[in-house]
């Protein structure tokens, strides 16, 4: 049985695995100090689920679940994050397929379920959508801007973010758009987990939409704002 | 007919530079300090309101070009931090050129961001009353003399087509049929797009040559994949226009003149937005009425023809100069590059040998070009040597290189690979006549010059 496929069926088991030789969890030359996540902080964050309600939640990082999980922080009016919706679904099946599971969050103040269920019914977006309506995420990943990818597998006690960062190289900055993303830089970091290879660079500056953080400002305000989808 | 007060700016014009006056509509503020240091901040019903009324909610409004609302109190906080930087960034509000001397120059003032910054800061209250909700301004007067419609829409991709081709593919050409038995005399065109988010130039020439016919009737899909100029005319040789930046307007007295016969050839230059969009658009202008004087624009271009630059290089290329035989008055320039560019100037020199740089755009985005027009007609005497420079950049560096790693690019463009068309009129019959002949006669030796394989950059003024 080849590498690969051992490890496709070590994540469909939903098991912890050991980091794949020449990449351990030390990394701290290119990972940052935010890397490790303790696993029952990251296991007890419930997110609403856009798709399910009145009121359903679900768990990001679910015990039993698979051991590679992509969270996808994003917005319905960011134009950098919906421009890399494209990407984002051939990224969800690029982790399907190897047994993980993608969660787009949508990580904007005053996002409302309906706005983020037409949202992804008008761009095709199968993965479930979550809204982080207290940040409780965001904090976790001390996220900053939409879109950004965290891939993370678990290991033990604990949830690593192996790459943070921008889904692709679209967007060098914001104004500075590229007519084709040349990289995919998401996607080659789930390739490299796969293939037991070291990811090129696993901290990249996301580019797009500042997320406001709620508890900086005036909140109660920005509550009833709802962000409506543009379509 | 000039005003006095206009010929006296014109006269000065020829004596000496103007520095443009500093004025609080055009960016060169002084910073007033105690905007920052009030105990009490801004609120958003006493001053911020005005000021994302002033500057943002024309296009940040429902069915605008903006992605997204900034009409209320709570929209604006929400994304407060992410507007101070696209204003620190000079992203938002889109301008491109470097000066003052422009109509329509959009800017948020020094003053206006630091009272943004001190509302956000203060907590972003909302101020006496209930909170004011903005409307976006209605659009200016405009009578629809002819309105041309696309019959069926095309489908703006969800994200590029992979560089199947080398050029710019964001684009899509129509030809409206005009018809026009007599001659018209266009003072102002609107340009109302089907998808207002995904669209970004629209570009216009009109044609009686059948050109732009041509385009059109050989590709069976609505209009014609990519761009395309009608012949030797320049794409945007009679006017540029930047989605939400309002209408392409003469000053009065005025016209682009339209032949019998004629087409208008439109390039459309989108950006995908992630989803399928239509592009179904609408084109409307306004005449001169027929009692009323009226001077015809002529186009002029600044073009370098074709480059060779090799991958991981960066290289400064100019136009070749022309060199005016007769007076004119110069309304606008319509800039015209690759991604590859990094920046461009437009230089005169004077007969006397004085210099002025007619436009300065450091940090060039092909996304956000449009037709800047001088507030005030720039005079330009018999003798005048005008150039254009365009620095390109094909190094990894330059995050607008569509190529990572970079590579050679070897590209021309019959009508300029790189340009600026300068929108000039006469001030003579015998002018208008040189005028006529001069812009075609320019694209026609950049044409036999590319036959002769003259790579090369022009000349430059120093």
């Amino acid at each position: 049985m080849n590498g690969p496929i051992a490890l496709m069926l070590f994540l469909l088991a939903g098991a912890s695995f050991a980091p794949p030789p020449g990449e351990s969890s030390g990394r701290s030359e290119v990972v940052d100090t935010a890397a490790v996540l303790d696993r029952s902080l990251l296991e007890a964050v419930r997110l609403r689920d856009a798709r399910n309600q009145p009121g359903g939640d679900q768990s990001v990082f679910a015990a039993d679940g698979p051991g590679l999980v992509v969270v996808v922080l994003s917005s319905t009016t960011c134009p950098i994050a919906n421009a890399s919706v494209p990407e984002l679904r051939r990224l969800h099946a690029a982790v399907e397929r190897v047994g993980g599971r993608l969660m787009l969050v949508h990580a904007m103040p005053g996002i409302t379920p309906e706005a983020a269920v037409l949202h992804a019914k008008s761009r095709r977006l199968r993965m479930p959508i979550l809204l982080d309506e207290r940040h409780d995420l965001v904090s976790h990943l001390d996220a900053t801007v939409v879109p950004e990818a965290f891939v993370m597998t678990r290991a033990g006690d604990r949830w690593t973010i192996r790459y943070r960062g921008p889904l692709d190289n679209l967007y060098a900055e914001i104004g500075r758009r590229r007519r084709n993303a040349t990289s995919a830089h998401a996607r080659d970091a789930v390739a490299a987990i796969v293939a037991g290879s070291p990811i090129a660079q696993p901290v990249r500056p996301a580019v797009g939409c500042r997320i406001d953080r709620i508890g900086t400002g005036p909140t109660e305000d920005s509550r009833a704002h709802p962000e409506t989808a543009t379509e | 007919m000039i005003s006095p007060g206009t010929m006296l700016g014109i006269l000065s014009g020829l004596l000496v530079v103007i520095a443009d006056p500093p004025t609080a509509d055009h960016g060169f503020t002084v910073v007033d300090a105690s905007a920052t240091r009030a105990s009490d901040p801004p609120t958003w019903n006493g001053e911020v309101a005005d000021i994302i009324e002033r500057r943002c909610v024309t296009c940040h409004a429902s069915g605008g070009v903006g992605p997204f609302e900034l009409v209320d109190a709570a929209g604006v906080r929400n994304r407060g931090r992410f507007l101070l930087e696209v204003i620190d960034g000079g992203r938002m509000p889109p301008w491109l050129p470097a000066g003052s001397a422009w109509m329509d120059h959009r800017t948020v003032t020094p003053v206006e961001r630091a009272k943004l910054a001190a509302w956000l800061e203060g907590g972003g209250p909302v101020g006496d009353g209930p909170p004011r909700t903005l409307v976006p301004p209605g659009p200016p007067s405009f009578r629809s003399d002819v309105v041309l419609d696309m019959p069926d829409a095309y489908v703006i991709p969800e994200e590029s087509d992979p560089a199947w081709h080398a050029g710019e593919i964001d684009v899509h050409g129509v030809t409206f049929s005009l018809g026009n038995a007599t001659p018209l005399r266009v003072r102002a065109i609107r340009h109302r797009p089907a998808s207002p988010q995904a669209m970004r130039v629209a570009a216009f020439a009109f044609d009686d040559t059948g050109a732009g016919r041509y385009l059109d009737e050989r590709d069976s899909r609505v209009g014609f994949l990519m761009g395309g100029d009608p012949g030797i005319k320049p794409m945007g040789a009679d006017g540029v226009i930047l989605a939400g930046s309002g209408d392409f307007r003469l000053p009065p007295g005025f016209h682009v003149p339209v032949p019998v016969e004629s087409d208008l050839v439109t390039q459309f230059q989108y950006r995908p937005t992630g989803m399928p969009e239509r592009l179904q658009e609408r084109i409307e202008m306004e005449l001169v009425p027929a009692a009323e004087a009226s001077r015809p624009i002529r186009w002029l271009p600044l073009a370098v023809g074709r480059i060779d630059l090799a991958a991981g290089a960066t290289q400064r290329v100019s136009s070749d100069p022309i060199e005016l035989e007769h007076p004119l008055e110069l309304l606008g320039i319509s800039p015209r590059a690759i991604e590859l560019c990094r920046s461009l100037r437009v230089v005169v020199e004077f007969p006397d040998g004085r210099f002025r740089t007619l436009v300065d755009i450091p940090d060039w985005d092909h996304h956000q070009r449009e037709t800047m027009r001088f507030r005030d007609p720039v005079v330009l005497p018999a003798g005048s040597r005008l150039q254009a420079t365009f620095e390109l950049d094909n190094t990894p560096e330059n995050p607008r290189n569509p190529d990572d790693p970079p590579r050679r690019v070897n590209r021309g463009r019959r009508t300029g690979l790189l340009s600026a068309t300068l929108h000039v009129a006469a001030r003579s019959v015998e002018g208008d006549r040189y005028l006529r002949a001069v812009g075609p006669a320019s694209i026609r030796d950049l044409r036999r010059g590319e036959q002769r394989r003259r790579l090369g950059p022009g000349v430059p003024i120093p």
